[in-house]
């Protein structure tokens, strides 16, 4: 039981839209790729056709209608919408809300005798908005931020959003998903090197 | 190098001041040696044993995404400071305490999971992961006529792109005329991009098609993290490969499909196979199918009279077909 001179635990969530799209390829990476297929081209066992089909029977010669890929960068990354989740479709990108002039993970605090992951999935949804459909990774914590005033324990927690859009609500006035490399300029010195190595 | 070009070059000036010596019969050997050099033949860039490196966005999601949460699902968070005392610690008769191998004979209790080592530690670089897959056909008519299994080994080939090897009996049973020895089903073990290729499919292409299947149980495993799902014969025909030649196969073969993994449970293996999107299913998901698809046998005390008289027909006609 929290007393008034125990620790204040509150949870920060780590909200995580994963990557859509396979990573860009290096030069070197489609080069090899390119060799190995080929190599494994000319070691293939060949269809030799007459041997399944008999003679005159009119084979099945249609030609396979390849999918044409889509864009691999969108109208939001042209745009560089930070509140879209269709930006940066290769990369992970993060929620950060911005509470009282200062840009953080979803913060929240924990009642009494509530579980903590229980804890954090409600203070995600109950300043960003109903419309999200999080998915949280486990029940236990991923870290224990250190960036706190002597009576604050903030346990971090890791969730995936599937489906939805965060809508700020409560004292949250601003929201952006950002990717591990733009971080740095939402966050300030201290909250960013607490965070960095979970992203 | 040198030094060999130099030893050699002495031994065959040894052989000559020798052959200048000894007389003129002396046996030359048939048929003459080869000059030789140290240079060895490269080795073959291509292996068909091994996994073709190809791109794959199943071992992308791995490696970008599930590994980092399977470790937070995984990591065991009690204090490595103070582990558990755990049974295999005891002193046990017999048992010589300073041997950390655990060696069968010596473990007389080696059956009773608490008495073994404990497995690594999760870590970073110790998650659950998928190390290969193997596809499998067990044909009953192969014993009356072997060549069934070309089928099964054409219709396996095509769906994973490896060739397969025949699996022998090794049991006798008079009552199915099955002797040891005798060729009677077809496997192929993938791993790495193979693997990851073959699961890709699978899940995108063969499991939505299923009517009759809605997920791996949740008592699904064998304890030490691999998981076997069966497949009917139907199945083989939703792969691409085998659905544009469909008339060129006899018929089609059932399969089962072996997950081997990494993981230390039941629990992880499931927990890993749902991260690469194959359905699990336990009592609850089927409650909610069932409840959805409106299949519950439960009777509404309020239906209209029509359908209590439709359902009491259909229950009698049930009955007679049974018959």
């Amino acid at each position: 039981m929290a007393t008034a001179a125990a620790a204040a635990l509150r949870t920060a969530t780590l909200v995580v839209r994963r990557p859509l799209i396979t990573p860009t390829r290096t030069a070197f990476e489609e080069a090899y790729y390119e060799y190995h297929a080929n190599l494994r081209a000319g070691h293939e066992r060949t269809v030799i056709p007459d041997f399944w089909t008999k003679k005159g029977a009119a084979g099945n010669t249609a030609a396979i209608q390849m999918a044409v890929p889509a864009e691999r960068t969108t109208e939001a990354d042209t745009a560089n919408d930070v509140k879209s989740l269709d930006r940066k479709l290769e990369e992970n990108l993060f929620l950060v809300v911005k509470e009282g002039g200062k840009w953080s993970l979803v913060q929240g605090a924990v009642a009494e005798g509530e579980p903590l992951h229980e804890a954090a999935r409600r203070s995600v949804l109950d300043k960003c908005g109903q419309n999200l459909d999080l998915w949280m990774v486990g029940r236990s914590p991923i870290a224990l931020s250190h960036t706190t005033k002597d009576k604050e324990h903030i346990f971090v927690h890791k969730a995936h959003i599937l489906a939805g859009q965060a809508a700020p609500t409560k004292g949250v006035s601003d929201f952006a998903w950002v990717t591990k490399n733009e971080m740095a300029k939402y966050l300030d010195k201290a909250a960013y090197d607490d965070v960095v190595e979970l992203l | 190098m040198l030094r060999t070009v130099l030893r050699q070059s002495i031994r065959r000036s040894s052989t000559a001041a020798a052959a200048a010596t000894t007389p003129s019969d002396a046996a030359v050997p048939f048929p003459v040696p080869l000059p030789r050099d140290d240079v060895s033949l490269p080795e073959s860039l291509f292996r068909a044993d091994r996994a073709t490196p190809i791109e794959s966005r199943m071992r992308d999601h791995y490696d970008r995404t599930l590994a980092a949460d399977l470790l937070y699902l995984s990591y065991n968070h009690k204090d490595p400071a103070n582990p558990e005392r755990l049974a295999h610690d005891k002193y046990v008769p017999g048992l010589n305490t300073k041997n950390t191998a655990f060696k069968k004979h010596e473990t007389p209790r080696y059956r009773d999971t608490t008495m073994r080592k404990p497995e690594p530690a999760r870590t970073h670089s110790n998650v659950p992961e998928l190390t290969s897959i193997v596809v499998h056909t067990f044909l009953k008519d192969a014993v009356t006529n072997k060549y069934v299994l070309l089928n099964a080994l054409t219709q396996l080939e095509a769906i994973t792109g490896k060739h397969p090897e025949i699996v022998r009996s090794t049991s006798n049973v008079a009552l199915w005329k099955l002797r040891d020895g005798m060729p009677v089903g077809v496997k192929v073990e993938l791993q790495g991009d193979d693997m990851y290729q073959f699961l890709d499919k699978l899940v995108e292409l063969v499991l939505p098609r299923l009517k009759t299947w809605y997920g791996i149980p949740a008592t699904a495993g064998d304890g030490t993290g691999n998981i076997k799902v069966g497949f009917e014969p139907k199945s083989m025909s939703y792969f691409p490969e085998i659905e544009q030649t469909f008339d060129r196969y006899p018929f089609m073969c059932g399969f089962d499909v072996v997950f081997k993994t990494t993981a230390y449970n039941d629990r992880e293996a499931r927990t890993l196979l749902s991260g690469f999107q194959i359905p699990i299913e336990n009592a609850a998901s089927k409650a909610k199918r069932e409840k959805y698809m409106q299949k519950s046998d439960e009777v509404d005390p309020n239906e209209p009279a029509w359908m209590k008289y439709k359902r009491a027909r259909e229950a009698l006609e049930a009955k007679k077909k049974k018959k």
